[in-house]
């Protein structure tokens, strides 16, 4: 698979003066270094400050990186900055890039030929767009009076305007209401089958779950865990809770895996055995384990580790 | 609106300052020292208005355009930052001939019948090439104006522009040195040549030579300072002012 985003040893530090002293000195990326393949969704996680924002305005041509190299479908992103952007759609703010007194129907022209689409081509596009993401019917009003979901969705046409192969969002649900973030959720999903390459900023660990094929987890200007869902919650080595509710003598009881005995809710002992690894395998050698010493099962229930518990642990601990 | 409101009472003011008031260029050349009448001098007055327009017009676009986020959204586009402003400069410098020439026209029949309105023709294409570097400084402005992140820089300059440009009144009042850095700025140049051809109807190549090697400079000055200030404004990674 080639890579659509290629990232290697990227740092950049923000140098804050005040006239002519240097006042701070803050290191958003230390030497990032990640890869996205193409069709892919991966999500870029971190608390604030962690950098992902930095990223983000490094692909999209908007800040200079001071090291490192960062192409986007192959080209560079400092010596080939017009080519860049012919082949990414960006999305820094859902609310922010439109022109407030324009319809919806030429904000969308603006920017398609802006893009280099002829006024007609543009037009047809931003049609078939603004029909595909509900909005045919508020085309022709301002875009002053749209609210906030409207004006995310109308966000997302206008990075689709020139149908680019790959998009940047940061953050495309911030401030949203639910429903409105459903919507926008469900319509990145649609991105994601069409087969184009999406990298998404956000602090929704369940969207990020939900959305993306990978994720990234950035810290203080670090990539500090990288895979699929699974495979980050793994890194960051947090285990499956198995709480069986259980009747029989536990005096000495003694397994191959973390214990810990408790009452349940309706007031039976309750066993919790935490495993690291597939809880399909283990719960069957459990439950025999637990029959060989005469304890007898009546309940069993597996909690999977959320991510928000590996993203806490991989930030506070990092 | 403010401005365009200005321009026309200025327009009018001056015009009936220098019809009305009996023997004003000798008075003028008894305050200024400068033997011009008021209505010469004042002719230039619709040049300053027009390039604090364009300041104003032009920053405020920028500045605008940040606060919305269309900014970094527009430098995120395969289009050239330049051409934007390119396409915005041209507006700009039709709409200003137009009224220009709107405001104007009465005020010159009044004053000297329609041998003087065919005047204004040579004045108006002095004005259309004079605009020109006049929006290159705006652009310059608001580009600076980017790049310190305060709005006050703006009015900082449009204060300056009015102050010593020596188009409400003689460069000669000035100390020496001030008046020539104003020799700098592409304003004296545009409102002198304005005010020979609105006069006299002509278009005098020593006006003319100046304010077309200011142009130029202008052209390539802020070709070479936009790479610059452009690289500045990425490594920063900042495109809004600060307005408040």
């Amino acid at each position: 698979m080639v890579a659509a985003i290629e990232v290697e040893g990227l740092r950049k530090t923000y140098v804050e003066r005040r006239l002519w002293r240097v006042k701070r000195v803050v290191t958003a990326l230390d030497s990032v270094t990640f890869a996205i393949e193409r069709g892919t969704m991966v999500a870029l996680l971190g608390p604030n400050g962690a950098g992902k924002s930095t990223t983000v305005r490094i692909l999209s041509t908007l800040l200079l990186p001071d090291g490192g190299t960062a192409r986007v479908m192959g080209h560079d992103v400092v010596k080939e900055a017009s080519s860049v952007r012919r082949v990414i759609g960006v999305m820094l703010d859902p609310e922010k890039g439109h022109f407030g007194r324009l319809t919806g129907l030429e904000n969308l022209v603006f920017y398609g030929v802006l893009h280099g689409l002829t006024r007609s081509d543009a037009r047809s596009r931003a049609v078939e767009l603004l029909e595909q993401f509900g909005l045919g019917d508020a085309r022709d009003r301002p875009v002053e009076g749209y609210s906030k979901g409207m004006k995310a969705r109308l966000a997302i046409c206008r990075v689709l305007i020139h149908d680019p192969e790959v998009l940047i969002l940061d953050e495309p649900t911030a401030g949203l209401d639910p429903i409105s973030a459903r919507e926008v959720r469900e319509r990145l999903k649609g991105l994601k089958r069409e087969g184009r390459t999406v990298l998404v900023t956000t602090h929704n660990l369940w969207e990020a779950e939900e959305l993306s094929d990978r994720l990234i987890v950035l810290n203080r200007g670090r990539v500090i865990a990288e895979g699929t869902p699974e495979e980050v919650k793994r890194a960051f080595g947090l285990m499956w809770n198995v709480e069986l509710e259980v009747s029989g003598n536990l005096e000495g009881l003694k397994l191959g895996w973390e214990t810990e005995l408790g009452i349940s809710e309706r007031g039976r002992p309750l066993l919790k055995v935490m495993i690291r690894e597939d809880p399909s395998e283990l719960v069957p050698l459990i439950l025999s384990e637990l029959r060989s010493r005469g304890v007898q099962v009546l309940s069993v229930s597996v909690r999977e580790p959320t991510l928000e518990e590996a993203f806490v642990r991989a930030v506070g601990g990092a | 609106m403010l401005m365009a409101v200005l321009l026309a009472f200025f327009q009018g003011l001056f015009f009936l300052i220098g019809t009305l008031v009996r023997r004003e260029q000798e008075l003028f050349a008894r305050i200024s020292g400068y033997n011009d009448s008021v209505l010469y001098q004042m002719a230039g007055v619709p040049v300053l208005l027009l390039s604090l327009v364009m300041v104003s017009a032009v920053g405020e676009y920028v500045i605008e355009l940040g606060r919305r986020g269309a900014l970094e959204h527009i430098q995120t586009l395969p289009v050239d930052m330049k051409l934007v402003m390119g396409a915005h400069a041209t507006t700009i410098v039709s709409v200003s001939l137009l009224y220009y020439f709107a405001v104007t026209v009465p005020f010159v029949y009044l004053r000297g019948g329609p041998g003087a309105v065919a005047h204004l023709l040579p004045a108006m294409l002095v004005l259309a090439l004079g605009l020109l570097p006049l929006f290159l400084f705006a652009a310059l402005v608001a580009l600076l104006t980017l790049l310190v992140r305060t709005e006050a820089f703006l009015e900082l300059v449009s204060a300056s522009v009015y102050t010593f440009t020596g188009i409400a009144y003689p460069l000669t009042v000035f100390p020496q040195f001030v008046a020539l850095l104003a020799q700098l700025l592409p304003h004296p140049h545009v409102a002198e040549s304005v005010r020979l051809a609105v006069f006299y109807g002509v278009l005098e190549p020593a006006r003319l030579v100046p304010m077309l090697a200011v142009l130029a400079g202008y052209a390539v000055f802020s070709t070479a300072i936009y790479s610059r200030i452009e690289r500045v404004l990425r490594r920063g990674g900042r495109y809004e002012v600060v307005t408040e």
